[in-house]
């Protein structure tokens, strides 16, 4: 072995704090760049909504799949699968703010955007959901991400990426290679943005039930493990949102059939009438929509609490009347069919 | 001596070179064919000609020509 | 930890850094400390367990047969050793097989089910070590090897971090002789530690992980799929496992290194075997040298009088219990039976097929070269479509279905491309796929035309500018392309 000698050595070190500092360099220059094209991903003037939709809808898989656009009139319909409240806020304001003709929201709200369990799968451990994280967290601000932040891959992943324009798997990011490569962006290309998903299908099946409700309202032991208070926060941040910006907003609790519903905890659903009592204390003019317990027969769902392409139809026509017949007045109505 | 011209025989009739010669250094990577097959008709063939058994333990401790010696002389005597 | 986590890229070099400062005596206490905390923060308390156990008895064992007085004395330390051993090892690796046995009998005698523990205890490593520990043992016996006297040197030759979760299995005499003079590591230790280390994990990063998701997709659900796309999946999944394994064993031989031992080679260009008995001696080759080794040629020479029978009967019960050691399912049996049958099969015809070539004169063509390496290689992936398929019933579904749906299923694999040929993963996924393999298959062919065989061959052969460009290459490789979601190493689950 040879021994270490110490001129040897200093020439050594510099030459590996030369490599070192070229290679940090050259990640520095790719990541500034790459940061731009992100940046200019989202100033795209792909956001806007068509010009004679005046209502937006917005949530998770439950508006997605009940609330048809094509029977809805002035209706445009960007809600995401799995998308947690804490994210529809921020997509919303993103949305509005490109959107200035919008004059109504209907927002997806049932017990399970409530249950900590599922919400906290969403936002802070990606298992159900994992490439979504990413995609969301391109529109959050710094309270917004500051509250989110952990130790967790998905976590740092995102922000090195968007915050710092490291280029991990810069390619999965479809807007910014599509920049790159000097294509048209389309709004499709953004994962996040969402939109009306019918199934034709229909199957209730006890057994997927059982796991759905597992996944959404227990833990291991099988119990109901409280309520998100960031989802609570998120639903008045989206209330006061609208109600700042003058715009009617609609809270819509979709279908879901007797055999799920019979099988969600007793405390998510105490849990539930409790923040919606007082979120419609808090907020006034706020209306209601429960589809929660209705008279659809079994074929019109696709599975335990997603209604199908026909049920989709019954709803949103349902939905159509409701609105053509409103004001836009303070009424506080709760509407159960 | 006697036992390694015996055992070089012993080889050469085995791995079919009649060139071959074998020295108590000599291993089995030296020896072109020495491998699982030709090991076992090697030993066969020497335990036939020296009239002699070995155990399961010398035959894993074989790792030279050298050592095959010394088992055969020990066993002879 | 994992070797392929954040947490092990900060370990290995604050080790490293202690180790430096610590004076000559303290080396191998830093080492030991250092491999039992890395065994303990997978937050276990049966693996320490059974570390400790293997430890001990392979330990006493070995110095019982040293100092053993007469054959027979000699014998039963041998023999309970490798019990010893072989209990750990059975009890944890098939502890679901053991539970539903316990419980079968219990409810047969009467008694209430329910098994007295739950099989839910981890296991990784107990089978490398465990296998370690027997080959120590069995090296005493037979003399080749010196006992370790020290129980913290013997301790740490069973423990050391690098190779303690998935091998390679240690000899005691290229092992232990090291830990004897750790020495200061020197600069190109430390060069081609780190070099063969980040190259690891690049291709277990880059490679194995993203080929995990084209082949997962498939293997999850194999009835999706008719024909060729299963052919893909089973000649991805043939790269992916030695990406994967191949893998882990650099990043564990470039561990050592930075701390100036050597572990042994595991995988030669497996791939570039002309037979199956070549490809197991270039194919996890700590692990095929021990069953070599442990089993076959003492099995094989006890039958010695059956001759040929006696070698095929040899090479079927190695196998088998090959097939056995990597888990409890049949699907392992069958694939190490495949190889069993390989293998008869290649040592019967072997002289018929020497003296067919010689005939027609093709003894050394490289075209027969070439047929034969296609050849294994069709083999091994057949064999391995046993080792990853959940079950048999999804193994004889692939295998049925590629021999007898392939013609057909051509012209709709070309429809539904991106069902039948992606798997269903985006377009750009196979891009960076397609990219990593020819960087793979790139040094295969620099190793083999510049003879550049190691590491360390590569940085002294190569001018400064080629070595700083594989590093940077590396590097942004490592950022810039891991797999979008991080997987377990195969080998852990063994």
């Amino acid at each position: 072995m040879k021994p270490w000698s110490q001129r040897e050595n200093e020439g050594r070190l510099g030459r590996f704090a030369v490599g070192v500092t070229l290679w940090l360099a050259i990640l520095t220059a790719l990541s500034w760049g790459y940061r731009g094209v992100c940046r200019a991903a989202l100033q795209q003037p792909v956001f806007g909504v068509d010009d004679s939709a005046d209502t937006l809808v917005v949530g998770d898989s439950h508006p997605q799949s009940s609330l048809d656009p094509a029977v809805l009139v002035g209706v445009e319909n960007v809600s995401g699968s799995g998308e947690s409240l804490f994210f529809t806020f921020y997509k919303l304001r993103f949305l509005l703010d490109r959107n200035p003709g919008i004059r109504r929201v209907i927002l997806g709200f049932s017990a399970h955007n409530l249950s900590k369990k599922y919400q906290d799968s969403l936002l802070f451990d990606e298992s159900v959901y994992p490439e979504d994280f990413e995609s969301y967290y391109t529109l959050l601000d710094a309270s917004g991400k500051r509250l989110l932040r952990s130790w967790r891959r998905g976590f740092l992943v995102a922000s090195l990426k968007y915050d710092f324009g490291v280029p991990i798997q810069f390619y999965r990011y479809r807007p910014a290679t599509k920049i790159l490569l000097g294509q048209e962006v389309r709004r499709a290309d953004f994962d996040w943005v969402g939109g009306f998903y019918g199934s034709a299908r229909s199957k209730l099946d006890d057994e997927q039930i059982r796991r759905k409700i597992k996944l959404y309202f227990l833990d291991e032991r099988g119990r109901f493990t409280g309520v998100s208070d960031l989802v609570v926060q998120s639903l008045r941040l989206i209330l006061a949102l609208c109600r700042d910006r003058g715009i009617q907003a609609w809270v819509y609790t979709g279908p879901e059939h007797m055999r799920f519903r019979s099988r969600v905890p007793g405390e998510a659903l105490s849990a539930f009438e409790a923040v919606r009592a007082a979120t419609a204390l808090e907020f006034p003019g706020t209306w209601w929509l429960d589809f929660s317990e209705n008279s659809l027969m079994d074929g019109a769902f696709g599975d335990g609490d997603h209604a199908n392409t026909v049920g989709a139809r019954i709803i949103s026509a349902q939905v159509r009347d409701r609105l053509a017949g409103s004001g836009y007045g303070p009424q506080r109505t709760t509407e159960k069919r | 001596m006697q036992t390694l011209d015996t055992l070089s025989d012993v080889f050469r009739k085995v791995f079919g070179d009649p060139e071959l010669t074998v020295g108590p250094e000599t291993t089995a990577d030296d020896v072109e064919g020495w491998d699982s097959m030709s090991h076992v008709t090697l030993i066969l063939a020497i335990e036939s000609r020296f009239r002699i058994r070995f155990t399961q333990k010398e035959l894993m401790s074989f790792r030279r020509v050298g050592d095959l010696v010394k088992s055969i002389e020990a066993k002879a005597s | 930890m994992a070797l392929n986590s954040p947490t092990y890229l900060a370990f290995l070099p604050l080790i490293l850094a202690v180790f430096l400062l610590v004076q000559v005596r303290a080396r191998a206490t830093v080492l030991l400390t250092a491999s039992l905390l890395f065994y303990a923060a997978l937050g276990a308390l049966e693996l320490l367990a059974a570390l400790f156990v293997v430890t001990v008895a392979s330990y006493t064992a070995g110095l019982l047969i040293a100092r053993g007085q007469g054959a027979r004395a000699r014998r039963w330390a041998l023999w309970l050793g490798i019990t010893a051993d072989l209990a750990v090892l059975i009890a944890l690796r098939f502890q679901t097989p053991i539970a539903e046995a316990v419980n079968a009998v219990s409810v047969a005698l009467g008694f209430p089910g329910g098994s007295p523990f739950p099989p839910t205890l981890m296991s990784v490593g107990v089978s490398f070590y465990a296998f370690q520990g027997i080959s120590y043992l069995i090296d005493l016996y037979l003399e080749v090897a010196e006992p370790e006297r020290h129980l913290g040197r013997f301790a740490l030759y069973m423990s050391f971090f690098p190779k303690l979760l998935q091998g390679p299995i240690e000899r005691a005499s290229d092992l232990l002789p090291q830990l004897g003079t750790l020495g200061k590591p020197t600069y190109e230790d430390l060069r081609a530690g780190v070099l063969t280390f980040f190259w690891g994990l690049f291709k277990k990063v880059v490679i194995a992980d993203r080929l995990s998701m084209f082949t997962g997709a498939v293997f999850s659900d194999v009835q999706r799929f008719q024909g060729v796309p299963l052919l893909i999946a089973v000649v991805l999944y043939s790269i992916e496992i030695y990406a994967d394994f191949s893998g882990y064993t650099d990043m564990a031989i470039g561990s050592a290194r930075v701390f100036g031992m050597r572990l042994t080679q595991n995988f030669n260009r497996p791939y570039s075997a002309t037979s199956v008995l070549e490809f197991w001696r270039r194919w996890h080759i700590s692990f095929s040298r021990w069953i070599l080794d442990y089993i076959f040629k003492p099995v094989q020479m006890g039958l010695r009088s059956w001759k040929t029978a006696g070698t095929v009967v040899a090479l079927m019960v190695t196998f088998l219990a090959s097939g056995v050691w990597h888990g409890a399912a049949w699907t392992f049996v069958l694939w190490g039976g495949l190889h069993g049958v390989y293998m008869a099969c290649s040592v019967l015809t072997r002289s018929t097929r020497a003296r067919l070539l010689k005939a027609i004169g093709m003894a050394d063509s490289r075209l027969v070269r070439w047929w034969r390496i296609a050849l294994v290689f069709a083999l091994v992936s057949v064999a391995w479509i046993f080792f990853r398929a959940e079950n048999l019933g999804d193994a004889f579904y692939i295998v049925a279905s590629v021999a007898t749906q392939l013609p057909a299923s051509i012209a709709p694999s070309i429809a539904d491309w991106s069902h039948n040929l992606l798997l269903d993963q985006s377009w750009r996924e196979a891009a960076v796929v397609l990219v990593s393999l020819m960087v793979l298959v790139a040094a295969g062919l620099a190793r083999s035309r510049w003879n550049l065989h190691s590491p360390e061959v590569f940085i002294q052969a190569s001018p400064p500018w080629v070595r700083w460009v594989t590093y940077h290459a590396l590097g942004f490789a490592l950022v810039i392309f891991p797999a979008p979601a991080t997987r377990a190493f195969i080998y852990y689950q063994f």
